[in-house]
């Protein structure tokens, strides 16, 4: 788990939005850390970050900022920074303007609030942007004047809502280096909430999944991508090949028994249980003929041929068809596209591949 | 079939325009076939057009000042019985201004309107009448261009002047009026066109006494029921100048503040 005095905690938090609900929410988030609130669209992150910012009122349940308890403040007096979905900059005002905005309530002497600006254009690098409108900004400049206006007013924490959603998709990872480094800088606290897989790896140091309105797992990034705790956890981390099978005993561990294939997952269930083996598509190697093979691959070779190969814009996944398997094809794999020609891989192409077993996800049903 | 679309389109249009410019070429042929002209006395026009512009101004002023709080609380709040109540605010718009007028002069009829007279003078034939008749015939449209424009508002921009250091009120102030400034014009210069040509609940309420009551389309009543055409039609050509002028400068403020 990440740092055990939580800056922010959540606890046991209920709220209810006409047919939605968030249960029994409990997170936490370390002083200075960059915790990125993970889920797919609509499982309840933005209306978590407005309970937290205070926007919403909850049912039951506490929210505790750096040692005091917020559940009832006002926002205005919660001191965290927000930098909603698009942004919401000041259509009337311009980009210093926007950065000033929040200054007016803290009373701020004007040479403070100069240089504090002066500070914030130079770490934003937004300086030559300050007379401008902010309608004729480009989308990164956007989120950094956003990012601006809620460091101005000196936070004690900020919240950025899918900082990214609205940033064209080749500019996305420049930005999200530059935003790790701007926060790195200042050094705040921040929660991030985003529905991108890259993004969040990229970003976080530690991740919650929220799934359905419930708190699925928290955890550091590694741990979070690495061992989801349960089948719903890993169908959003991408393990897309999920299959039921029960745990037999075996003299190196265990193995399940898939049907019309099995697999080694070492100690990872029960000898008798009925069990769901997840495995993720980068998971799945093509075994060079004639290469020796690594020992977290050799206990789970199998055999089979290419039924269908797509082709995306960086990579490539291959559907692979167990031999003797009934299905139409059983495994799916992704690979970088230039393995395709380096293994000369077609379709109807009989291959073997093998399963990286310390990344196979066992879970009891 | 594009070239017959144009021609729907375009001919259907040129056939509105032709209508109002017929009206009003009329209305000029009328003014020239007169035998015997005569304008209205200097005194009266000025007296009519102060009377309008003072009362449309007071009672477009107070209708704006009314339906701020209440289009933003329409437009921003849930609570019981809310789409009854909108519908109520709503009727203004579709009511007679007839009926409005003789709405009026029945409360003051009651014993709460006669104590509100007795608190606040009389409103019954005399130019504060006026004042009301007006308010309450525009307030229905102040009110609905209001909640239209609060609405296109995104409430991201309140919850982030909050979270930001601002209270409520200085939320209000400093983030949803600018952001509003040019509904709030429109609104304030639409109700203000509409209640300086209103004339059946003003008629109603207020009376139509010359140099008392008397506003433009009073002004008109008066003269046409005299049949006095020549000083009428003075009065319309000042009424529709002033109509005018006001949905030009609507749409200029509009294209200056976008």
């Amino acid at each position: 788990m990440c740092d055990s005095r939580p800056f922010l905690s959540v606890e046991s938090l209920h709220l209810t939005l006409g047919g939605f609900a968030l249960r029994n929410m409990t997170l936490s988030c370390a002083r200075g850390e960059y915790h990125v609130l993970l889920g797919p669209t609509g499982s309840g992150k933005s209306t978590l970050l407005k309970c937290i910012l205070g926007f919403h009122r909850p049912e039951s349940g506490r929210i505790h900022l750096d040692g005091c308890e917020i559940t009832g403040a006002l926002p205005e007096h919660r001191r965290m920074g927000y930098v909603p979905q698009d942004y919401a900059l000041f259509p009337h005002l311009n980009v210093e303007e926007n950065l000033r905005f929040g200054l007016r309530p803290r009373r701020m002497r004007s040479n403070q609030a100069d240089s504090l600006v002066d500070r914030l254009c130079e770490v934003l690098s937004i300086g030559s942007l300050r007379r401008r409108e902010v309608r004729h900004l480009s989308g990164g400049e956007r989120q950094k004047v956003a990012i601006g206006r809620a460091l101005a007013t000196q936070p004690k924490m900020l919240l950025l809502d899918e900082p990214f959603s609205s940033i064209d998709e080749g500019a996305k990872r420049g930005l999200w280096l530059e935003l790790r480094q701007i926060i790195r800088d200042v050094g705040i606290t921040t929660l991030h909430v985003t529905h991108n897989l890259d993004e969040a790896y990229s970003l976080g140091q530690c991740q919650s999944l929220m799934i359905d309105g419930s708190l699925v797992q928290s955890g550091s990034t590694r741990e979070i991508f690495g061992r989801p705790i349960n089948e719903s956890a890993a169908r959003y981390f991408n393990y897309t090949n999920i299959f039921a099978g029960v745990a037999e005993k075996t003299a190196g561990g265990t193995r399940i028994n898939l049907g019309h294939f099995a697999v080694e997952a070492g100690a990872k269930a029960t000898e008798g249980k009925r069990v769901k083996v997840c495995i993720r598509q980068q998971d799945i190697r093509v075994i060079k003929e004639g290469a020796p093979v690594k020992d977290s691959l050799k206990r789970n070779i199998l055999s089979g041929e290419i039924t269908n190969l797509i082709h995306l814009r960086e990579e490539c996944v291959m559907r692979f068809k167990i031999e003797g398997s009934p299905k139409a094809y059983d495994l799916e794999a992704r690979f970088p596209v230039h393995m395709e020609g380096r293994r000369e891989l077609h379709e109807g192409k009989k291959i073997r591949v093998a399963l990286w077993e310390p990344m196979i996800a066992v879970f009891t049903e | 079939m594009n070239r017959s679309f144009h021609i729907l389109v375009g001919g259907v249009s040129a056939l509105l325009i032709a209508l109002f410019l017929v009206l009003l070429i009329g209305m000029l042929l009328e003014l020239w076939q007169q035998t015997s002209l005569r304008a209205p006395h200097f005194s009266e026009i000025v007296f009519a057009a102060r009377l309008s512009l003072i009362t449309a101004t007071l009672a477009s002023a107070i209708a704006l000042a009314v339906s701020i709080p209440v289009a933003y609380a329409f437009s921003r709040y849930s609570f019981p019985g809310k789409d009854l109540f909108d519908t109520l605010l709503d009727l203004p718009i579709v009511l007679s201004p007839i009926a409005i007028g003789a709405l009026l002069l029945i409360f003051f009829n009651t014993a709460l309107g006669r104590q509100l007279e007795h608190w606040f003078g009389p409103f019954v034939f005399e130019v504060r009448g006026i004042v009301l008749a007006q308010f309450v015939v525009v307030v229905g449209l102040s009110l609905r261009l209001l909640k239209e424009t609060f609405q296109a508002i995104d409430v991201e921009y309140e919850n982030l002047a909050r979270s930001l250091g601002y209270n409520q009120m200085q939320v209000f102030a400093r983030v949803v009026l600018p952001m509003a400034r040019r509904g709030l014009i429109a609104a304030f210069l639409l109700t203000w066109g509409r209640a300086i040509g209103e004339f059946g609940a003003t008629v109603t309420l207020a009376g139509a006494t010359t140099m008392k009551t008397e506003t433009i389309p009073v002004a008109i009543f008066l003269n046409f029921e005299s049949v006095d055409i020549s000083s009428a039609i003075v009065f319309i050509t000042i009424l529709i100048t002033m109509s005018f002028a006001i949905l030009l400068f609507v749409r200029k403020t509009e294209a200056y503040v976008r």
